[in-house]
């Protein structure tokens, strides 16, 4: 056993109760089932560090009191946190983070870490305490002032936010994620400026989601529709299912759409109607089950991308003969997903094309 | 996706039932994915992942790739789950009668009494297999274990709010006592996989620590891969929460 206990005091209102899998509301109407709760809470996570846990609930407060087996209990605790955070399971980190700072309220590693971890779990105003501190106690950090500029940038506060990433990069002038965040922010003002930002940080951070994101809008934003689609693209292959690439996606769907519609000044595209009216006739032919199989297979070929802006027809199918332009293959698309599935959503607007193509099709 | 187990799954999927997964976003639905079954006139398994549930994406498409390889034990003999009409409005009539929703006015009470059939129908088709596919993915998929404990235990605490007093309040004693018993089930599951009895705390004080144990049970006894221990396992499960005259089933041919 080792001679120092590891002991830490926490208010029960301080408690975060989301930690739980039982709900709040339940836990608040029973208080027997909520110290229950905690008390079991506390014991199995002190537990599975090994070593004894004593875990007491008295006069509105959870005491909990570990004796590791071997080793010093701050540096256990703190290398296990970081090693959870590092695995980005924040669910099992947070509350040795926050028994650490319990009982080390000063102590700069736990107050960093802890910090950014609540600055990515949205508890902002903890989050910029931490970090304020922490800045405070090592001013020459520059790593310290980015997380603290992303935490009050979270928190809408954009100017205090954008002095602390110029802080980090007076610091630290390769710090590509100062360069990051600072550029989002410019880009909501000016997007020029914000420019050389992006810029520099994806040459140092070139598969990172979010610098692509940010670099593809702004130069969205500057007219630079070329350059910006194949950025938001590889922004959206490195993991699809991310919030970021659902932004990506977005942008190059609004983009997509204004370049359609800017080339007819808003009216339907009569290149378009004629390939809708076309695929109705080639899908009358087949029958459903063939319509289904083409278009899920552009559905599938339009995952990678489509370029609906060449006119070059050279995509080719396997369940349809013939080479297609990307609005042709996306004409199919549409108009087969309105035969056999309309409430599924088809990813472009081709409403109007398609009305007056039917229209056609039934006189 | 980044969990090779995930892809692992996927892979699985597409070898056994000989339809390609898709898997692409959704917003606007409660449930945690959209899972569109492949048919001849589609011939691709879409599961779209709610948007709001994106940072447990690789869980979510992993689980419902379990349960879509459980349905599909037998490619052509899939079972589908089809409620008979009649009967479910004679049911739901009942719990609109009962109390305490006989006490609200007669076009509340039957809204509300056919949104709680409606879900407790669901849940005795479902959460067998949703229970089956956490077992299956913690054991295929080790590297997700972090964010299934997460995604899991929000859920779980989703479904303890029927011990809030204002629901049980609100729900009629035979509708809560059915729910429950399935809850119960659900996070004795997971008490059992996790090593932490945390989520049945709320279960235990109420006393359905023995109906949890029979109901998984259930699920345990019928986990065979193969139509008959699909059908049998939500029959039995609908035997014990009194909805088993509400449906049939039917079954169909996936391949093409």
């Amino acid at each position: 056993m080792s001679e120092q206990a590891f002991n830490f005091t926490l208010r029960l209102e301080d408690f975060d109760l989301s930690r739980l899998p039982i709900a709040a509301e339940v836990l608040r109407a029973d208080r027997d089932l909520l110290m229950q709760a905690i008390s079991q809470y506390y014991t199995v996570i002190f537990q599975k560090l090994g070593g004894t846990a004593d875990v007491v609930i008295a006069e509105g407060a959870v005491h909990v009191s570990w004796n590791p087996k071997t080793g010093e209990a701050r540096h256990l605790l703190f290398d296990h946190a970081l090693a959870l955070l590092k695995k980005g399971n924040y669910r099992e980190a947070d509350p040795i983070l926050q028994s650490l700072h319990a009982r080390y309220p000063d102590d700069k590693e736990v107050l960093f870490n802890y910090g950014l971890m609540l600055s990515d779990q949205g508890r902002l105003d903890t989050a910029c305490r931490l970090l304020e501190q922490y800045v405070e106690m090592d001013p020459d950090r520059a790593d310290g002032w980015t997380a603290l500029g992303v935490a009050l940038s979270r928190r809408r506060d954009n100017p205090a936010a954008l002095t602390a990433f110029r802080r980090a990069l007076q610091l630290d002038p390769a710090n590509a994620y100062a360069m990051r965040n600072a550029g989002a922010i410019l880009l909501e003002t000016d997007a020029a400026e914000a420019l050389p930002l992006f810029e520099q940080a994806a040459g140092i951070l070139p598969a990172d989601q979010q610098t692509l994101l940010g670099y593809g809008t702004c130069l969205l934003r500057l007219g630079r529709t070329t350059d910006a689609d194949p950025l938001l693209i590889k922004c959206i292959d490195i993991n699809p299912l991310t919030d970021t690439a659902e932004h990506a996606r977005t942008a190059r769907t609004k983009l997509s759409h204004e370049t359609m519609r800017n080339a007819v000044a808003g009216n339907p595209r009569p290149d378009v109607l004629m390939y809708c009216l076309s695929a109705l006739k080639v899908f009358k032919e087949s029958g459903r089950t063939k319509t289904g199989a083409v278009a899920m297979e552009i559905a599938l070929l339009g995952r990678n991308g489509l370029d609906i802006n060449d006119p070059a027809q050279k995509y080719t199918l396997r369940s349809l003969p013939g080479k297609f332009s990307g609005m042709q293959l996306v004409s199919l698309m549409y108009v087969g997903f309105k035969i056999i599935a309309p409430e599924q959503d088809a990813g472009i607007d081709l409403s109007r094309e398609y009305a007056e193509a039917k229209k056609l099709f039934e006189l | 996706m980044k969990s090779a187990g995930t892809r692992q799954l996927i892979a699985t999927v597409e070898q056994t039932t000989g339809y390609r997964v898709v898997v692409d976003t959704i917003e606007n639905i409660d449930e945690h994915a959209q899972m569109i079954s492949a048919r001849p006139e589609l011939p691709v398994h879409t599961i779209r992942v709610n948007k709001a549930k994106l940072r447990y994406a690789d869980y979510i498409v992993a689980s419902q790739c379990a349960m879509l390889l459980r349905n599909w034990a037998d490619a052509t003999r899939i079972p589908v789950f089809s409620p008979v009409p009649e009967k479910f409005r004679y049911f739901t009539d009942r719990i609109a009668n009962s109390k305490p929703l006989s006490r609200l006015p007669g076009t509340l009470a039957q809204q509300t009494a056919l949104r709680l059939g409606q879900g407790l129908l669901n849940q005795a088709r479902s959460m067998p297999f949703e229970i089956l596919a956490v077992r299956d993915c913690w054991e295929t998929c080790p590297d997700l274990h972090d964010l299934q404990t997460e995604a899991v235990e929000v859920e779980l605490r989703f479904l303890s709010e029927v011990f809030a007093p204002k629901i049980r309040a609100l729900v009629p004693d035979s509708v809560w006592r059915s729910n429950v018993s399935m809850n119960a089930a659900n996070a004795l599951n997971w008490s059992e996989l996790s090593g932490s009895s945390l989520a049945m705390l709320p279960y235990e004080s109420a006393g359905f620590a023995e109906t949890a144990a029979k109901f998984l049970g259930e699920v345990k006894a019928k986990s065979a891969r193969t139509t008959e221990a699909y059908t049998q396992l939500v029959d039995a499960w609908a035997d014990q929460t009194n909805v088993r005259s509400l449906y049939k089933w039917e079954y169909r041919n996936g391949k093409l």
